[in-house]
C-alpha cells in the first residue's frame, strides 16, 4: 500500500527568519496588563510540527507568568509547513480531523473576536493558550498564576494585542 | 481517556493518502463476478482457488475492503473448520492460517491482501506490501483464527492493468508448547496478592457507620455507588507517613488500609471521593509522597467535556481542597499530573511547599505542562513541551524532536529534570521512536529524547512509562512496535540507553499493553505491564489473548530483569485490549494502569482487572463478546509481598514487619531470561 502522505507537506520552504520572542512585549506593557515587573526571561526555539516555534517564558517575584510563542517555517531537515496552512489545518480542517476532539467534547476553541486575522483559545481551569492568526504567522500566548480562566483570556487578550503590533 | 483515533488495521488503511478512488461503475460486470467459496480444514490440505481480475488507480483506502466494490476488489469465502469451537480448541492447540496471493502484471501493481473474520474484524494487508512489475505476491499469516466463514479480499491498491489472482491456503495447526515445571525457588523471587475492591455496601447500612464493614464498601456522601467496577485507567499513590494507599477509580478516590500484622495483610477499603470530582472522562490521582521529601498530599483530576476539576486532601480524603483546576468549562485532552524537588535553581516564585507540581495535557497544537509553585493551587502558564500536526485525524509527529499528541505520566527525578514520555516521538532521522521530553529547568523549557533501539508501536499502542532512581538513572518501559515489554535505562537523563531488554521473554509474551515503571533506590526499578503470549493484532474483535499482569524487577540497574507473574491463577483480560478511544467491547481498561513503591520499597500496582467471577475460569468468556463479566474494570491492587523490594536497606525484613525473611505470601511466578519461569501450581495452569 503506498504512503506518500508526507510529500504533501515536503513543499520546499524559505529559511525561516529567527524572532526574538521575548521582544514581542515590554516591561511595561506587561506592567500595565499584570501589575507586575517581569524578570528573567528565557528564550528558545522549538521544533513544531513542520513549523518552529520562537518561544520565551517570562517570570515575576510573584506566581504569575507567561509564555510566548511565534510560529515560523521549519528549515533543514523533515517536512515544513507554513504558519498559515498549519493554522488552517487545525482550526478549520475537515470534520474527519476534528472528529475524535468533538466525540469527547474537548478542544473546542473558542473564537475569540476583534484580535488580528483570527484568535481562538484553548484550555481548561488549570492551563490554556491565545492563538492569534497576524498575516503569516501566529502567536501563541499563555498566562500562568491567575485562578480566573476569565480573567486569564482577557489579559492574554491585552498581551496579544500588544506583541502582534511586532510581528 | 483518550481521544478517539484509529486501531492499528484501521489507521493503517486510513494512512494511505493521496489520489483517486476510481468509480468503477462502468466496469463492473465481468470482472466482478465472485469467486467460489471454499473451506479448509486441518486435514484438508492447501487449498486454492482464483479471484476474479481487479482494477484501480491509486486508491485512498479508507477501509474499502469492508465494501468490496466490484471490479476494485474481489471476495473469496473461506470457511476455517476447527476440531471443535475456536475458544476450546485454542487452550491446547494452536494454529495457522496461511493466504498467498500470487499475480502477474506488465504494469506496476499492488494488490492487497485482506482477510475479514466471521467477527468482521479487518486483517491485512499481507506482506510484502509494494509495487511489483511482473509477478508479485502478498501473504498474509493469521495466528489462531477463529472458526467461521473468513471473506477474503483481493483489492486493487494499484492496478492500472486488469489483474486476477491466484491464492493457496493452508491452515497447520500444533499442540501449544507448554513449559517444564521446575522446582520453585523458595526465597528473593517477587511474589504479589491482588486485593479486589469490595462490593457496594448494601443501601440499608448507613453511611456513618463506624467502622465500615470489612467485606463492603460504603459509597462516598452523595454517591450511589463507590465505583470499584469504574476502575479504568486507575492511578495509584502511597501516603507514606500513614500507609494508605488511593487507587482511582473514575472520579471516586478508594483509600486502602492494609493490615500487614496478618499473613497475607489484610486491607480495608472506603471511598473518600472528594467532593470536587464530578463526572470524569480521565480520572488521575498523583501523591506527592515522601520519598523525595514531598508532604503527602494526594491529588484528584478529574477531565471531562465541559469540566476540568483539580482538588487535593492532606489527610487521606477526609477533607478536599479545591484548587485553580476546580470549575468550568472546557477540557483539554489526556491529562496527567506529577511532582517533585524543583531543578537548581529554583524559581523565585518558589513558596513553602517543598515540590513543584506540573500539570501536563494535550492542547490544540502542542502538548504543554504547566508549573505549579503553591502545592497545586494555581498554575504557571501552558508551556509547550513539543508540538505535532494533525495528519487523517491523528496527531502526529513530522519533523525530529516532536512526538504525537498523547503522552503518558509526567515524573520528576530527585534532582528536579521533568520527563514526560510518549510512544511516537521523532528521532534526528525521522524514525518514530519511543521517547521522553526533558525539562532541566523547572518546565521552562524541553526537548525531546528518543530510545535509538525502540520502535514506535503506531496508532492503537498505550502510553510508555518513566521513573528515576534515587540517583537520577531513568528507567523507560514501553511496548515495543513488535508488542514486546521493552525496558531501557539511561544515566544522563536519555541522552544515552541502555540496549532495551524484553522482559517477557521468561513468559514468552507477544503482546503487551500499560507500561508503567517505579524505581526505588538507583540500581532498583519495578516494570509493571499487562502481557499476553498470543501474537496477532489486539485490537482486533476476535483477538483470543488471555493477559495477566507481570512486574520485572531489576536490582543491578537494569542490567537484568526478574520478571513475575502477578495474577498467575486469574486473568486480566480475556480478548483484545481496544486503545483506539471512543466506544468499543474492548475499551474496559481505558488507556492505562500506575505503579507505586511504599516506604518499604513493595511495589504497588494499580490495575483495572477486566475479567473477574466466573470469567477467571472460563475460557470461552471473552471482551469483545461479553458477558459482563469478561468486559469488567474492577479496582485491584497487587500489592508486593515476598522477595526483594526496591529498597535494599530493607531486603530481609519482609518490607520491615519481620527479619530474616523475604517471603511474606502470593503464589510465587516469576522468570529470568536465562533460567526460564519457575513457581507454583498456577503458574502452569495460568494459560487456561
Amino acid at each position: 500500500m503506498l504512503l506518500p502522505l508526507v510529500l504533501i507537506l515536503a513543499l520546499p520552504q524559505a529559511p525561516a527568519k529567527k524572532v526574538d520572542a521575548c521582544a514581542l512585549l515590554s516591561t511595561a506593557e506587561i506592567r500595565a496588563v499584570l501589575g507586575e515587573t517581569m524578570t528573567d526571561p528565557k528564550p528558545n526555539t522549538q521544533p513544531a510540527g513542520g513549523l518552529l516555534l520562537f518561544q520565551c517564558v517570562f517570570g515575576t517575584s510573584s506566581r504569575r507568568s507567561i509564555s510566548v510563542a511565534v510560529a515560523g517555517p521549519a528549515t533543514g531537515g523533515g517536512a515544513s509547513i507554513t504558519p498559515r496552512e498549519f493554522w488552517r489545518r487545525e482550526f478549520h480542517s475537515s470534520t474527519e480531523s476534528n472528529e475524535g476532539r468533538e466525540a469527547e467534547g474537548e478542544n473546542r476553541p473558542r473564537v475569540i473576536a476583534g484580535l488580528g486575522d483570527e484568535a481562538y483559545w484553548t484550555g481548561n481551569r488549570i492551563a490554556g493558550a491565545l492563538y492569534v492568526l497576524r498575516r503569516d504567522t501566529f502567536v501563541r500566548i499563555s498566562v500562568g498564576g491567575i485562578p480566573n480562566e476569565r480573567e486569564r483570556i482577557e489579559k492574554s487578550k491585552a498581551l496579544a494585542r500588544a506583541a502582534i503590533k511586532r510581528l | 481517556m483518550r481521544e478517539v483515533r484509529s486501531g492499528r488495521s484501521m489507521c493503517f488503511a486510513s494512512a494511505v493518502v493521496v489520489a483517486v478512488l476510481m468509480v468503477l461503475s462502468d466496469h463492473a460486470s465481468p470482472m466482478s463476478a465472485q469467486s467460489a467459496a471454499s473451506s479448509i480444514s486441518s486435514t484438508s490440505g492447501a487449498v486454492q482457488w482464483d479471484h476474479a481480475a481487479v482494477v484501480a488507480g491509486q486508491v485512498t483506502n479508507l477501509g474499502v475492503q469492508d465494501v468490496c466494490p466490484p471490479a476494485l476488489c474481489d471476495n473469496h469465502d473461506l470457511a476455517v473448520v476447527l476440531p471443535s469451537a475456536a475458544a476450546t480448541f485454542y487452550q491446547t492447540m494452536t494454529a495457522s492460517l496461511m493466504i498467498k496471493f500470487t499475480w502477474t502484471s506488465s504494469a506496476p501493481t499492488d494488490i492487497d491482501l485482506f482477510a475479514i473474520s466471521p467477527g468482521n474484524a479487518d486483517h491485512g494487508p499481507g506482506a510484502p506490501d509494494g509495487l511489483f512489475t511482473g509477478p508479485g505476491e502478498e501473504t498474509l499469516t493469521l495466528t489462531d483464527p477463529v472458526d467461521g466463514v473468513w471473506h477474503i479480499r483481493s483489492m486493487a491498491a494499484l492496478s492500472p492493468l486488469p489483474t486476477s489472482v491466484h491464492a493457496v491456503a493452508t491452515l497447520t495447526v500444533a499442540a501449544k508448547p507448554t513449559a517444564p515445571v521446575p522446582a520453585p525457588a523458595p526465597n528473593g523471587a517477587p511474589t504479589f496478592v491482588n486485593y479486589a475492591a469490595p462490593e457496594d455496601c448494601p443501601s440499608t447500612i448507613p453511611p456513618s457507620s463506624t467502622p465500615p464493614p470489612p467485606n463492603c464498601m460504603t459509597p462516598a456522601l452523595g454517591s450511589t455507588t463507590a465505583g470499584g467496577h469504574g476502575a479504568g485507567e486507575p492511578s495509584i499513590g502511597v501516603n507514606w507517613k500513614t500507609g494508605n494507599a488511593f487507587i482511582e477509580a473514575g472520579n471516586h478516590t478508594l483509600r486502602v488500609t492494609f493490615n500487614d500484622a496478618a499473613t497475607p495483610a489484610t486491607a480495608v477499603w472506603a471511598d473518600k471521593r472528594s467532593p470536587f470530582a464530578r463526572v470524569s472522562l480521565d480520572p488521575i490521582l498523583f501523591t506527592d509522597d515522601s520519598r523525595m521529601g514531598g508532604t503527602n498530599r494526594t491529588f484528584s483530576s478529574q477531565l471531562n467535556g465541559v469540566t476540568s476539576e483539580l482538588s487535593f486532601t492532606d489527610d487521606d480524603g477526609e477533607n478536599w481542597t479545591p484548587t485553580q483546576g476546580s470549575g468550568q468549562p472546557a477540557g483539554i485532552d489526556h491529562q496527567t499530573v506529577g511532582g517533585g524537588p524543583y531543578a537548581s535553581p529554583a524559581p523565585l516564585t518558589r513558596t513553602s511547599y517543598p515540590h513543584a507540581i506540573y500539570y501536563c495535557s494535550q492542547d490544540l497544537v502542542t502538548a504543554f505542562c504547566s508549573r505549579s509553585d503553591d502545592g497545586g493551587l494555581t498554575f504557571g502558564p501552558g508551556i509547550p513541551i513539543y508540538t505535532f500536526a494533525r495528519v487523517n485525524g491523528v496527531d502526529t509527529p513530522i519533523a525530529p524532536g516532536t512526538c504525537g499528541g498523547l503522552h503518558g505520566h509526567v515524573r520528576v527525578a530527585p534532582d528536579g529534570t521533568v520527563y514526560v514520555p510518549n510512544d511516537g516521538c521523532f528521532d534526528a532521522n525521522g524514525e518514530s521512536r519511543p521517547g521522553v521530553a526533558v525539562s532541566t529547568d523547572n518546565g521552562l523549557s524541553w526537548v525531546v529524547r528518543t530510545v535509538p533501539d525502540g520502535v514506535s508501536a503506531g496508532a492503537g499502542a498505550s502510553d510508555p512509562s518513566v521513573a528515576a532512581g534515587a540517583n537520577n538513572t531513568i528507567y523507560f518501559g514501553y511496548a515495543d512496535g513488535d508488542g514486546h515489554a521493552k525496558v531501557a535505562a539511561s544515566n544522563d537523563r536519555g541522552q544515552h540507553w541502555t540496549k532495551s531488554a524484553d522482559a517477557g521473554t521468561p513468559f514468552g509474551i507477544q503482546n503487551t499493553e500499560f507500561a508503567e515503571v517505579i524505581a526505588g533506590d538507583d540500581n532498583r526499578a519495578a516494570f509493571a505491564f499487562l502481557g499476553t503470549t498470543t501474537p496477532g493484532d489486539t485490537q482486533s474483535a476476535d483477538f483470543l489473548g488471555v493477559w495477566h499482569l507481570y512486574v520485572a524487577f531489576t536490582y543491578d540497574g537494569g542490567s537484568s530483569w526478574t520478571t513475575a507473574d502477578a495474577t498467575p491463577g486469574d486473568p486480566v483480560q480475556r480478548g483484545c485490549i481496544w486503545n483506539g478511544g471512543g466506544s468499543n467491547p474492548c475499551r474496559n481498561l481505558l488507556d492505562f494502569n500506575d505503579i507505586t513503591v511504599d516506604k518499604n520499597g513493595r511495589v504497588l500496582v494499580g490495575y483495572a482487572d477486566g475479567c473477574t467471577g466466573t470469567c477467571a475460569t472460563d475460557p470461552t468468556q471473552n471482551a469483545s463478546t461479553g458477558p459482563a463479566t469478561a468486559q469488567d474494570a474492577l479496582a485491584t491492587i497487587a500489592r508486593q509481598a515476598g522477595g526483594q523490594g526496591l529498597f535494599a536497606a530493607l531486603d530481609g525484613t519482609q518490607f520491615a514487619t519481620k527479619t530474616g525473611n523475604n517471603k511474606g505470601g502470593g503464589k510465587l511466578c516469576y522468570g529470568t531470561p536465562a533460567k526460564g519461569r519457575r513457581g507454583d501450581p498456577p503458574c502452569y495452569t495460568r494459560d487456561r
